[in-house]
């Protein structure tokens, strides 16, 4: 035996080579008789069916359950065709680059799925010595990018982008290397374009071609690109624009400037640059009878135009212009000359005299009231100072309301209009004459079998006696399919037919072919490799055995997008048959580990000997280190620091969508601090937990349970102020929030409510010296009076009652709260420092107006506001006599964060001795 | 040569054609062979074209089957489809009469084979066939309107083109009054041939195509 496989050894290598030679070319020759005889090709193609289906995902076979993403299952027919649209299906997924299907056995056919899995980029990087900014490199190429999917095509395209971005700034024939990391537990990658060299010329000489009308030194003077620089393309071309510009201001508005040879010195690296200059016509514009700006006008003939249309298209611009400002019976009349070669645009204007607007009115309504009309058409009351409906908006409106009859069903609807003259006044009369209305007569559903008449009609915006207006029809059509959809029915069609049945009276008949109803056969999770497979679970909406609901499975994408650790979620529905599906969810993990450091500003009114006014601005320094998707759970651990000169603080935070299995938002915070207070400063050590539930995306309730130790330091006031016994101060206490939010913006309210009730009840638990119960509530309200003027009212009210603490009393006073005192100092003070003590009682009211100062700057705003309230020692010493009064005005400036603002406070009560005028500059609004 | 098969080495060789028949005992029966602008196209599309002579314009004479020029095909019919806007119906009729066209051409008996051994039924074929005539009017709906032909363009092709082809014929060379309509036709073609060849080169540049080599 040892001998025979002794001698096996000697001669396999050989043997096996020959036979698998001769085998191959055996089948390779069957193989393409086998193609081209049809006729021999799987005489029985439709009697065999798929015995088996193996997957191969990039040259691993997989486990059973991965053959579930195949469209194909084992037991059906097997037939060519069928295979190609698993393929199509398969690859739909967007989770495989390649796709090849491999058959054996002819009766009982084997399937063999060899998949490539897409690759995702997660880095692009570039290595080079090159003057090059790597952001100009990766905003020119497009082919790949980011977050987007890999391919060996891409790359090359991409490569192709990357050496025209070179070239353009001036490095030619680049080498270019290519290094491709790929993580194969995430299918991401990382591409990194290592430019290993380039060449650079330089400019040897530039000459000028055509009627270049000034002296050659005069053009190169406006070009950056000079003889003896570098030559980058991306500055000549910006070098072109640059003269084209010089010779648009001598009125050759549509002067050509372009290279017209680059005659490259492969030797001596340089170029010669050869510009051709074709000024065309001078074009000189005569306008008389008002002040126009020729910006308005030029444009219109930078491009070679019909001359006639240009004419037209300046008057319009220029009776656009003056009847904004006024000068509504404005005419203009035009006129074009030709000398030599010079084209003169003449604009003879008639302004007319300047007219206020003083009323619009509508006459022959019968369907709308006048006030009906006004508000659908955006147009507000009239209130004085403010600005109002402009002149041109004025001749816009009998188009507005054409197209606003048409979708009431109104096609053959009329509009005059005139003007009735009063001094500087002018009253816009609309003499409207409405027409026919078209209505719906009739209304019906034919084919629906699965849902009755009344639930259909529920989903459609027209009823029968409506309006009749066919674009509206078209949305009802998509309004079906939608419900449709979400009945979890797929392939149903849907058609309106409209037939008129008397004047102006359609029937409307939707005609619908139900499709069937889909089961989700099978749900298939891709793509989490860190995220465990329970988090994504709970996440669905839709369960195996379930209708494909199309809602449910939105609204399961788009919880999977909350959880915020994925950088894309793709729910695709692979349909196996006419009524089951399976669901394929590929998420695409994003980055774990995120590090934030920011500086900002801090601003607390106190006095300080930097300051020039009350409050002060401090350097505020956060960095934070984010780990996210903790224990693929969809948790983020953090750690957050804050420095500023009045504040040290450090927390650790873990938050996780859900608590103990309930969908709670859950926020676990420990946090050591240190913060100077007016009247005394303190360290604090703390742990909490928050559960957050949303019950819309208006209300939400929190609850907290907290434990605090607070050590007071460097106390201003009497020591008879704190428990001194309790040293530390301890506090446990379990607290709950309920909000109501229905701002239209968070930071730049202008319209809403946000309501807020917190209660906190400190219980001396766990020998802890806390026992007070606390009541915060809050109501702020935003009415839009008319466009960008807005009253807004905060109400607060705090009561507390047992021992409680400095540092857990109110405090009041400040930009935020009662701008008629700097910060916490409204309210009781100690005797003999004077240093604020907080209270048991609070009660604040802000009123505010605020209102534009300029058209041209929309988020500047002036502000107008008064402020009452207090705080006081006990709540029995509560008393409205004793509220304060602020009045007020400011200016605010709206970023996306709240608006800045420069306020002046004035304190109608201020004590003898006190500021009674104060300066707030701060971030936000009054909260 | 002969001796190597002898003995031992026999039966490596079986052993050797058993090992290597397991490697190789699978075909692959479909894969993608392009993606165009997203959409896959598939070793059996290819398939469909060629067998059934998909690629040939109306009026063309179907050509040989080449692999190639149905991919091509496929690949100029994927671009108009992802990348053009123009709204064109389709109507079940048309698609009924091209199959009942191309049924009449190859024979009802060699047509069931061709789609047997594709796997392909009726309503899957005409999936294909719709397609063919979506493009066709696209082209068609582009380029037809505008085109104008000059009588001089007319005198040159009969002069240049058409006596020759006659010749070589050996047909009748009728006069150019006799045929102008007939030369119009051919002149049209061409221009549209080349307007369409220009127009698709431009869309090929844009779109992002990936073929499987």
């Amino acid at each position: 035996m040892s001998r025979f496989i002794r001698g096996f050894e000697k001669i396999s290598l050989i043997s096996l080579l020959l036979s698998s030679i001769l085998l191959s070319i055996i089948i390779f020759f069957a193989d393409d008789f086998y193609g081209s005889s049809p006729g021999c090709e799987n005489k029985d193609v439709n009697l065999t069916h798929v015995h088996k289906i193996v997957v191969v995902m990039d040259g691993v076979q997989k486990e059973e359950d991965t053959k579930q993403i195949i469209p194909l299952k084992e037991g059906e027919p097997f037939s060519p065709y069928r295979v190609s649209q698993s393929i199509k299906q398969l690859f739909k997924t967007g989770l495989f680059s390649d796709i090849k299907v491999q058959k054996e056995g002819e009766r009982e056919v084997r399937l063999t799925y060899i998949l490539s899995r897409n690759f995702f980029v997660r880095k692009i990087s570039f290595l080079t010595s090159l003057k090059v900014s790597p952001e100009s490199l990766k905003r020119g190429i497009s082919s790949l990018r980011e977050g987007g999917s890999f391919s060996e095509h891409k790359l090359k395209r991409a490569t192709e982008e990357l050496v025209k971005v070179l070239n353009e700034q001036g490095y030619f024939d680049p080498k270019i290397d290519t290094l491709v990391n790929k993580d194969h537990q995430a299918f991401t990658l990382d591409i990194v374009f290592n430019i290993l060299f380039a060449k650079v010329f330089a400019v040897e000489k530039i000459f000028f071609s055509g009627e270049i009308l000034v002296r050659e030194e005069e053009l190169k003077r406006k070009m950056e690109t000079r003889e003896g620089s570098s030559y980058v393309p991306s500055v000549v071309e910006e070098d072109l624009q640059r003269l084209r510009d010089f010779y648009n201001e001598m009125n050759f508005r549509r002067a050509e400037i372009r290279k017209e040879k680059v005659e490259f010195d492969e030797e001596a690296s340089t170029v010669i640059l050869n510009l051709r200059v074709i000024p065309h016509e001078k074009i000189e514009f005569i306008i008389s009878g008002a002040e126009i700006p020729l910006n308005l006008l030029a444009p219109i003939w930078e491009e070679r135009i019909f001359e006639e249309w240009g004419l037209d298209e300046g008057e319009a611009k220029i009776i656009n212009y003056l009847r904004k400002k006024g000068y509504l019976f404005v005419r203009v009349e035009s006129s074009l000359e030709r000398k030599e070669q010079t084209i003169y645009v003449r604009y003879k204007i008639s302004k007319g005299d300047k007219y206020v607007i003083e009323d619009i009115v509508f006459e022959g309504l019968e369907y709308f009231s006048a006030s009906d009309l006004k508000e659908l058409l955006g147009i507000k009351k009239k209130i004085p100072f403010f600005s109002w409906i402009d002149g041109a908006r004025v001749f816009e409106l009998p188009g507005e309301i054409v197209a606003f009859y048409k979708t009431r069903g109104f096609p053959g609807a009329r509009v005059n209009m005139r003007f009735e003259k009063e001094k500087k006044g002018v009253r816009v009369i609309y003499s409207i004459h409405e027409g026919l209305q078209q209505k719906i007569g009739k209304l019906k559903f034919e084919g629906a079998k699965l849902f009755t008449s009344t639930k259909l009609l529920e989903q459609i915006n027209s009823v029968e006696g409506g309006p009749f207006f066919q674009p509206e029809i078209e949305k009802d059509v998509g309004r079906l399919e939608n419900f449709y959809l979400n009945q979890g029915l797929r392939g149903s069609n849907i058609k309106a037919r409209v037939e008129e049945v008397g004047e102006g009276v359609y029937s409307v008949t939707f005609d619908i072919r139900e499709g069937n109803r889909v089961k989700v056969e099978k749900i298939i999770v891709m793509g989490n490799s860190v995220t465990r497979k329970g988090t994504i679970l709970k996440e669905l909406r839709v369960k195996e055995g379930d209708y494909a609901f199309q809602d449910l499975i939105r609204e399961t994408k788009r919880r999977l997008e909350n959880l915020g650790v994925f950088e894309e979620v793709k729910i695709e529905e692979i349909l196996l048959s006419s009524e089951r599906e399976n669901l394929i969810i590929q998420v695409r993990e994003g980055k774990r580990n995120y590090a934030s450091l920011g500086v900002g500003l801090e601003t607390k009114n106190e006095p300080q000997v930097l300051s020039f006014w009350n409050n002060v601005i401090r350097p505020r320094l956060t960095a934070e280190l984010i780990r996210s998707n903790s224990f693929g759970r969809a948790s983020n651990l953090s750690l957050i620091a804050q420095v500023s000169l009045k504040e040290k603080r450090g927390v650790v935070s873990f938050e996780q969508p859900y608590f103990f299995g309930l969908p709670l938002q859950t926020f676990l915070n420990a946090w050591i601090e240190r913060e100077e207070r007016k009247s005394y400063s303190y360290d604090r050590r703390g742990i909490s937990m928050t559960t957050i539930k949303s019950f819309s995306k208006d209300i939400r309730l929190f609850s907290t349970l907290r434990y605090t130790s607070t050590t007071l330091l460097d106390l201003r006031i009497k020591e008879s102020e704190i428990d001194r016994q309790h040293f530390p101060f301890s506090t446990s206490s379990i607290s709950g929030s309920f909000i109501w939010d229905t701002r239209d913006d968070p930071f730049n309210p202008q319209i809403g409510s946000f309501f807020s009730s917190n209660v906190e009840w400190a219980y001396p638990l766990f020998q802890t010296e806390s026992n007070y119960l606390k009541i915060f509530l809050k109501y702020q309200n935003y009415i839009s009076l008319f466009s960008r003027v807005t009253l807004s009212s905060t109400a607060r009210l705090g009561l507390g009652r047992g021992r409680m603490p400095i540092h857990e009393r109110f405090f009041a006073g400040g930009s935020h709260s009662f701008r008629g005192n700097n910060f916490d100092e409204l309210g009781p003070r100690d005797p003999d420092s004077l240093k604020p003590i907080g209270g048991k009682s609070l009660c604040l009211i802000n009123l505010e107006f605020t209102f534009p100062i300029l058209s041209a700057y929309r988020d500047l705003l002036g502000a107008v506001f008064y402020d009452k309230g207090n705080v006081f020692a006990k709540r029995k010493d509560f008393s409205f006599k004793a509220l304060h009064d602020a009045l007020g005005f400011g200016l605010r400036y709206r970023t996306p964060l709240g608006p800045i603002r420069l306020e002046l406070g004035w304190n109608l009560d201020a004590p003898k001795g006190e500021d009674r005028i104060l300066v707030f500059v701060t971030l936000g609004n009054v909260f | 040569m002969i001796k190597i098969f002898k003995g031992r080495n026999a039966i490596c060789l079986i052993l050797g054609l058993i090992v290597f028949k397991g490697f190789l005992k699978g075909e692959i029966v479909d894969r993608i062979v392009s993606v165009v602008n997203g959409e896959v196209i598939t070793l059996l599309d290819v398939k469909v074209v060629q067998r059934f002579s998909l690629f040939t314009e109306e009026g063309n004479e179907p050509s040989e089957d080449t692999y190639q020029e149905s991919l091509e095909y496929l690949i100029n019919l994927k671009i108009v489809m992802t990348m053009v806007a123009e709204k064109v119906v389709v109507s079940n009729e048309e698609v009924d009469s091209l199959f009942q066209k191309i049924t009449m051409e190859i024979g009802l008996e060699e047509m069931e084979k061709r789609m047997f051994e594709l796997g392909l039924d009726e309503e899957a074929l005409k999936l294909y066939l719709r397609e063919k005539i979506f493009y066709e009017k696209i082209i068609s709906q582009r380029f037809s309107g505008g085109i104008r032909i000059a009588l001089s363009e007319l005198e040159d092709y009969y002069r240049e083109k058409y006596i020759p082809q006659r010749k070589e014929l050996d047909l009748e060379v009728l006069p150019l009054v006799d045929v102008l309509d007939e030369v119009e036709a051919l002149i049209r073609k061409d221009k549209i041939s080349k307007l369409k060849a220009e127009w698709l080169a431009i869309l090929r540049k844009q779109a992002d195509i990936m073929v499987n080599k």
